[in-house]
């Protein structure tokens, strides 16, 4: 296992753990900016590493993350394809619950 | 003395019959590899969507109205959910309290799939009372709506109209598609007919 990877999946962890002061706020640049790390982060990921990620992540951060999915669903590009797999994979952990509190929550990403 | 018109009847019906369905078949069989994916995204959010629960409306009383199409109290209205595939393909889904509204976008590659789209649409959503939860009028920026009440969901199974939603806008851009395949293999038959004459009569 190449070491040099591992640095994208704990860079996502961090972007995600980082990711609730920026929610917090209405600043929507902050956000904008955030999500284009999460989004770069997530793009050098591969199949495998993804399902890690997903396998190792609290609740809290799998809600943080399909939150990211989403808003990366929202404009057409090549990520798109990726990202339908990564959503499937988020809520088969975490269930239908986390995309009511994607609906649902007023502190969005 | 004036040959025979040959081919412009039964001939060309049965040539562009059986040339349509195979092409119709092989493009579906294409078509559904990379549409998989987001149709199932979409799926599964409107499954979290439809979570509706009668709400009469806080503003005039004795009236109960779809909050999603009312837009008037923020409390009631969920984040709105946009699924792209493509620049020209997306899913938007709005939720509230009571009513779900979900647009889609279909993909319109030409002119021509541009006005069959639009013909198809508007001649299903003047019938739209057939199909209970169309919506008479898209979303701005969208082909097609629907607009899923808690009345509908009393009455229907969700998982049901979960499936209806999903394989009619499979159904909608196969029919699209084939519309465009058989017009194109019709105008070419006809042309190739049609010359044909000015061919042997030379």
């Amino acid at each position: 296992p190449d070491p040099r990877k591992k640095v994208w999946m704990s860079a996502v962890k961090g972007l995600l753990d980082e990711a609730p002061a920026i929610m917090g706020s209405k600043d929507a640049a902050a956000k904008s900016a955030h999500a284009t790390k999460v989004f770069g982060s997530l793009a050098k990921l591969s199949d495998k590493q993804a399902q890690e990620v997903v396998d190792s992540l609290e609740p809290e951060q799998g809600d943080i993350l399909l939150k990211y999915v989403y808003r990366g669903l929202e404009t057409a590009s090549d990520q798109n394809p990726a990202y339908f797999k990564l959503q499937a994979k988020l809520v088969e952990k975490f269930g239908v619950g986390s995309i009511v509190r994607v609906l649902a929550d007023r502190k969005t990403v | 003395q004036p040959r025979a018109k040959s081919g412009t009847g039964h001939e060309v019906r049965r040539l562009f019959a059986s040339l349509d369905v195979q092409v119709r078949r092989a493009f579906s069989a294409l078509a559904m590899n990379t549409y998989r994916p987001y149709l199932n995204t979409a799926r599964s959010t409107l499954n979290a969507a439809l979570c509706l629960r009668n709400f009469p409306s806080q503003i005039v009383e004795r009236h109960n109205k779809p909050e999603v199409e009312v837009r008037g109290s923020k409390e009631l209205l969920l984040n709105p959910i946009l699924i792209a595939r493509t620049d020209q393909e997306k899913c938007l889904i709005e939720a509230s309290v009571n009513s779900v509204r979900v647009s889609f976008a279909i993909k319109q590659a030409d002119e021509i799939e541009r006005i069959l789209t639009k013909k198809f649409t508007s001649f299903l959503m003047q019938r739209s009372e057939q199909f209970v939860v169309m919506r008479r009028k898209p979303t701005d920026g969208y082909n097609i709506s629907f607009l899923i009440t808690h009345h509908h969901l009393e009455t229907m199974w969700k998982a049901k109209l979960l499936d209806f939603i999903i394989t009619f806008m499979e159904d909608v851009n196969k029919e699209i598609s084939a519309m465009r395949i058989a017009l194109n293999s019709r105008a070419r038959i006809v042309a190739e007919e049609f010359l044909k004459d000015f061919a042997s009569d030379k």
